[in-house]
């Protein structure tokens, strides 16, 4: 893998707004904006990379099958921070397979080519409209047509709603899209936006609402703000979080594909993928592979270990983390409260300086169980924060 | 050819215009209105029996009396304005789920609009 230098198209933040990616301004703390979106350089991979890559990503969806039954049989769900009422019906979906969409595994990938897990994001991954239309765009126009990619997002997005909805599988008359108000760069309005347009493409009648919209009927379960029964709700917004919410106990009984009754996507069992305690499980069961970075629940890990990235069980964007290095704290992730139910230690592993400092990491896509693209964030220090910058690849 | 062979977006232009327009980041306001559209207090709309009341969306700002324009409107005895709302959405820290910006804080309530 490259990085290359390149010339920005004329009037690029109008295109990408355009495309729908309106939340490309960054602000500071200081008042400052930089551009999350930054077509002024990209990466170059070569097929055998992509196809290494791809199937180290089969490989992982393969070793999480086996890391959630090891959860769910040494009952790890206390020390990954799980609350005990949600646990039945995470063994219960967990068997039962309820609809799920789509993830995104976050690869660092060092000069020694290896990729390497940093975490799975499988409950509500974003970067999702700028890897499946944005960068695709943007390779078109700089490169033409023939212009290779790894990036069957959109086609296999399509394609999984078409299958679900064709396999019965999505009941009521429409599929409920919800994203939380609170977020106002829109990075969390036009990501369901965009999965409309995946499901719109599938023929599937679509409603977007906000969360805090939801309404529930007491005998006849969650309705929108028309009172219609939302019977089939994809929501971007975490398990973790709605499980100690108000409306946690209806959504949990109230879970299934009958009347009354609401389908959610992702279903719930991904808490058990998108902890970051899937780690350590990770590590304990597959201690030789070259994927798997050491890791353990905070306070497992050995006293010689002094070069780590310690990591709060439920955050995101590198929220509360915290680089290790010789000992000593060099970087820290912003501040936002997370970690009040643990920590997990990974050992630290340098994701490759690859020009003027730019270090990337690689997001792998999956949909349902398929690795269907590649979007690569990096930045210019340690971690990778909500400072990090997107930018765009082609196979080459 | 690892690519999509195409990537049309018909909804996703006309949702990010909607949204910088002000629409899916600013809070609506539940007014209650009578058969004209017009205004009035929200205890007309809260007893849930008057079928002559409406519960309409909008921007903020309309005081009783004046008219709400066309739109969307929910009858008041209809079971939607007769649900609990507001049971999800008091997680959302700093924001969403995306990269967190620091320009937002706090959940949203009830009728908060999205689009």
């Amino acid at each position: 893998m490259i990085r290359h230098d390149s010339e920005p198209r004329q009037g690029w933040p109008a295109t990408i707004e355009e495309q729908g990616l309106i939340y490309w301004k960054t602000p500071l703390p200081d008042g400052e904006e930089i551009s999350y979106w930054h077509e002024g350089a990209y990466y170059s991979l070569t097929s055998e990379e992509v196809y290494d890559t791809e199937a180290v990503a089969r490989l992982m969806l393969e070793m999480l099958i086996e890391a959630g039954d090891y959860i769910i049989e040494e009952n790890l769900f206390a020390q990954m921070g799980i609350p005990g009422w949600a646990v039945p019906r995470i063994k219960e979906t967990w068997a039962s397979e309820p609809p799920m969409l789509y993830g995104r595994f976050d690869f660092a990938y060092g000069h020694d080519g290896v990729p390497k897990l940093l975490e799975y994001n499988a409950d509500t991954p974003t970067g999702l409209l700028e890897s499946a239309a944005v960068q695709w765009h943007w390779a078109r126009d700089v490169f033409g047509d023939g212009v290779d990619q790894w990036n069957l997002l959109h086609e296999l997005l399509v394609a999984r709603w078409r299958e679900l909805a064709q396999a019965g599988r999505l009941p009521g008359e429409r599929l409920h899209l919800l994203h939380t108000s609170a977020e106002q760069s829109g990075e969390d309005f036009m990501t369901i936006g965009y999965l409309t347009e995946t499901a719109r493409a599938a023929n599937l009648m679509c409603e977007l609402m906000a969360i805090e919209s939801l309404g529930y009927v007491e005998g006849q379960g969650f309705v929108d703000l028309a009172g219609n029964a939302v019977r089939t709700a994809f929501k971007l917004y975490p398990w973790e979080w709605m499980v100690r919410e108000d409306f946690a106990t209806q959504a949990l009984e109230h879970m299934g594909d009958e009347a009354g009754q609401t389908v959610w996507i992702e279903p719930i069992w991904k808490m058990l993928w998108s902890n970051k305690g899937i780690l350590p499980v990770l590590h304990r069961l597959f201690p030789e592979n070259p994927h798997v970075l050491p890791a353990w629940f905070d306070g497992e890990q050995p006293a010689t270990l002094d070069c780590f990235v310690r990591k709060p069980l439920l955050a995101r964007e590198g929220a509360n983390a915290a680089v290790v290095i010789d000992g000593e704290v060099v970087e820290e992730g912003p501040d936002q409260d997370y970690g009040e139910e643990g920590f997990v230690v990974q050992a630290y592993t340098d994701l490759g300086d690859y020009g003027g400092g730019a270090r990337p990491v690689l997001g792998v896509w999956t949909v349902d169980v398929e690795p269907a693209g590649l979007g690569i964030r990096e930045s210019d220090g340690l971690l990778t924060t909500n400072t990090s910058r997107f930018v765009p690849h082609v196979i080459a | 050819m690892k690519r999509s062979k195409s990537v049309n977006l018909v909804v996703v232009p006309l949702l990010a215009a909607a949204f910088l327009a002000g629409c899916g980041g600013e809070k609506e306001t539940a007014y209650c209105v009578d058969q004209n559209n017009q205004v009035t207090d929200n205890d007309h709309c809260d007893r849930g029996n008057n079928s002559g009341f409406f519960w309409f969306f909008g921007a903020p700002g309309l005081g009783r009396g004046s008219f709400a324009g066309a739109g969307d409107r929910i009858n008041s005895t209809d079971k939607a304005a007769l649900a609990k709302r507001g049971g999800f959405g008091a997680s959302g820290r700093s924001g969403g789920v995306g990269r967190p910006t620091g320009k937002t804080i706090g959940g949203g309530g009830l009728f908060s609009g999205g689009g």
